[in-house]
């Protein structure tokens, strides 16, 4: 049976949906207020909102941002081919929460002290090297496009179903991204938050209307009844086993990795630099712990789908299974309120990662190549003075939002040609994504925690890391290694931590006494309420 | 209340991994929910409410010794 219902209802909810959405970004950033306080703007500003954010805003962010659109129609799928196995995120994100509250009693602090902005803002200051900070940026957003170029064509699906297959997925994407553009390139982060926080209300509320929905309609109202349904239709995916492709060596490396990736995920830092205070960041790592558990939504849809066999229907493909079920049902309202909410769900991870991305490529890379180029100090190397930090964000602050914008733009394009070409390549890219990421963790965290890490280690682990990841991928594809869908990110992270600590320890002596004149800096990462008292006494 | 706190959230974390993972992975139901799927969820609720407790502790901890000092 298709999918598409003869019906303009559902194309009429997601229209309602995309004009509220540019209602919402045209009020965050062109208002006549609004435009005259944006005149004296700083990338800080643009990127980080100033550090203004309460923690419900800040909270919708992370959740929408994590909780793509994929979550409905590709995990959806996954559970239905491959069962409890592919429950990892509802367990890793539960674990966000309190990676995320230990972080920001680091983070944040000094975000606000040195006017951070990203993560390799932060490396920079704490390795004072401004290379890091390129290898960083360039590393995140090598591996992190990847969700960009997925999710744009999640867009044009949900677009294309909810049109009655009118809207071609390709143009359904053109339409939805250039809107997305749009807003990220004019209104920066103020932009994103009104559109993510909605968009995140909007997922939440409509996905639970709808499993509501099928468990009466298909179900008779019994939630236990799904279970039984799709247990009956797939005992063997009830757990994790020998009988399928991913096993227990992916479900170990899949939440091993979910979990530590959150280390370094750029969405994460931003987040937590948007937020006016470490308890306003508490409070959203606490809402996004919880919404993990809310997560197994997708798990439930997929014994739906997988149950819907005994109710006399078919599925035709499991990634499109829970647009399928709702097709089945005949309801227009509910199809359209499915593709509103997929929509909305892809919606607020592209743009945060956009902006994340654009503001790397900005800030991170081609700002800080030139700061290389020109042998400017590092991030702190000037002092903690107030009006030293204002002089280097202010400094070149209308050229940094003007190159951003631009970026915002190309990037969008870049991703969007990507997104037109084969799955295949896609899907390798996806493994590679969070693999790749974990490879900073060593010198993030370690700088962060460690006082004896040092730039030579940083550089090293991270090159080794990313390097070895790569050859041990090639190897695995050539010898046609079954390794059970482990993650060969695991092994390769061992190596960049073996690097990491092996070259710190023979070269931290050496470099600590020859750069006693940053021991200021050092003490703001490892004496404790010191930036704290900073914060109180002088801003 | 930290170190307590934390060695909690480590449980929690290693009920996701063999051995212990095994208490739930297996067939059956729980009170009508597939077992893996209940016992997934139920450490899940213990991570959460454990980062939760230390959250509301610390909170309460800060606001009394604020309230300490402005006397």
């Amino acid at each position: 049976m298709s999918i598409y219902l003869n019906s303009p209802i559902p194309l009429i909810m997601m229209g309602i949906y995309i004009l509220i959405v540019i209602f919402l970004s045209y009020r965050a950033s062109f208002t006549k207020k609004k435009r005259i306080k944006n005149k004296g703007e700083t990338f800080e500003e643009y990127y980080t909102a100033g550090k203004s954010m309460n923690g419900f805003v800040v909270a919708m962010i992370t959740i929408v941002t994590f909780y793509s659109g994929t979550t409905f129609t590709g995990r959806v799928g996954f559970f239905y081919e491959y069962g409890v196995v592919s429950l990892t995120s509802v367990f890793s994100c539960a674990i966000v929460g309190a990676i995320m509250f230990i972080l920001s009693e680091k983070i944040w602090p000094l975000s606000k002290k040195y006017r951070l902005s990203t993560l390799s803002d932060m490396l920079e200051l704490r390795y004072q090297t401004k290379w890091i900070k390129l290898l960083t940026g360039l590393t995140i957003i090598c591996f992190n496009i990847i969700w960009l170029i997925t999710e744009i064509r999640t867009l044009g699906f949900a677009m294309n179903i909810a049109s009655g297959g009118n809207i071609q997925v390709e143009i359904g994407s053109a339409i939805a991204f250039t809107i997305i553009i749009l807003y990220v390139m004019t209104g920066g982060i103020r932009s994103v938050s009104a559109v993510d926080s909605f968009s995140a209300i909007v997922m939440l509320g409509g996905s639970l209307v709808t499993l509501i929905y099928i468990v009466v309609h298909f179900y008779g109202g019994s939630i236990t009844e799904v279970f039984r349904a799709g247990v009956a239709a797939r005992p063997d995916i009830m757990t994790i086993n020998s009988s399928v492709e991913f096993r227990m060596p992916y479900w170990i490396s899949y939440v091993f990795l979910g979990t530590i990736v959150m280390l370094v995920y750029p969405s994460n830092y931003m987040s937590i630099c948007l937020a006016k205070s470490t308890k306003e960041v508490k409070k959203a790592s606490i809402t996004t712990s919880v919404s993990g558990l809310w997560l197994i939504i997708y798990g439930i849809f997929g014994l739906a789908a997988l149950g819907i066999a005994s109710k006399g229907f078919t599925i035709a493909n499991p990634e499109s299974s829970l647009l399928e079920i709702l097709s089945f049902s005949g309801n227009a309202v509910l199809l359209g309120l499915a593709s509103t909410f997929i929509l909305a769900a892809s919606l607020g991870t592209i743009d945060s990662t956009l902006i994340s991305l654009s503001g790397l490529l900005s800030n991170d890379v081609i700002t800080n190549a030139q700061r290389i180029k020109n042998n400017e100090p590092c991030i702190g190397e000037m002092g903690d003075d107030v009006a030293v930090i204002e002089e280097r964000v202010s400094r070149n602050a209308k050229v940094e939002i003007f190159r951003t914008r631009v970026i915002v733009v190309v990037l969008g394009i870049i991703a969007f040609c990507f997104s037109l070409t084969d799955l295949p390549m896609l899907v390798v890219l996806t493994l590679h994504a969070t693999n790749g990421l974990c490879q900073i963790i060593p010198a993030a965290v370690g700088g962060m925690y460690w006082k004896k890490a040092t730039p030579q280690a940083a550089i090293c682990s991270l090159m080794g890391g990313v390097a070895s990841y790569l050859i041990m991928d090639a190897i695995v594809k050539k010898m046609t290694i079954d390794l059970g869908g482990m993650m060969l990110g695991i092994p390769a992270l061992a190596i960049s931590s073996a690097i990491f600590i092996v070259v710190s320890l023979f070269t931290n002596k050496k470099y600590y006494e020859e750069h006693r004149e940053f021991q200021g800096i050092y003490d703001d990462f490892f004496v404790k309420n010191r930036v704290e008292k900073y914060i109180k006494e002088n801003l | 209340m930290r170190k307590i706190i934390g060695v909690l959230v480590a449980i929690c974390y290693l009920m996701a991994f063999p051995p212990f993972i095994n208490l739930y992975n297996r067939p059956g139901f729980v009170l009508g929910i597939p077992t893996f799927i209940f016992g997934l969820i139920m450490n899940a609720i213990c991570l959460v409410l454990s980062v939760l407790v230390l959250y509301c502790y610390e909170n309460k901890r800060d606001e009394d010794e604020q309230k300490k000092y402005a006397k």
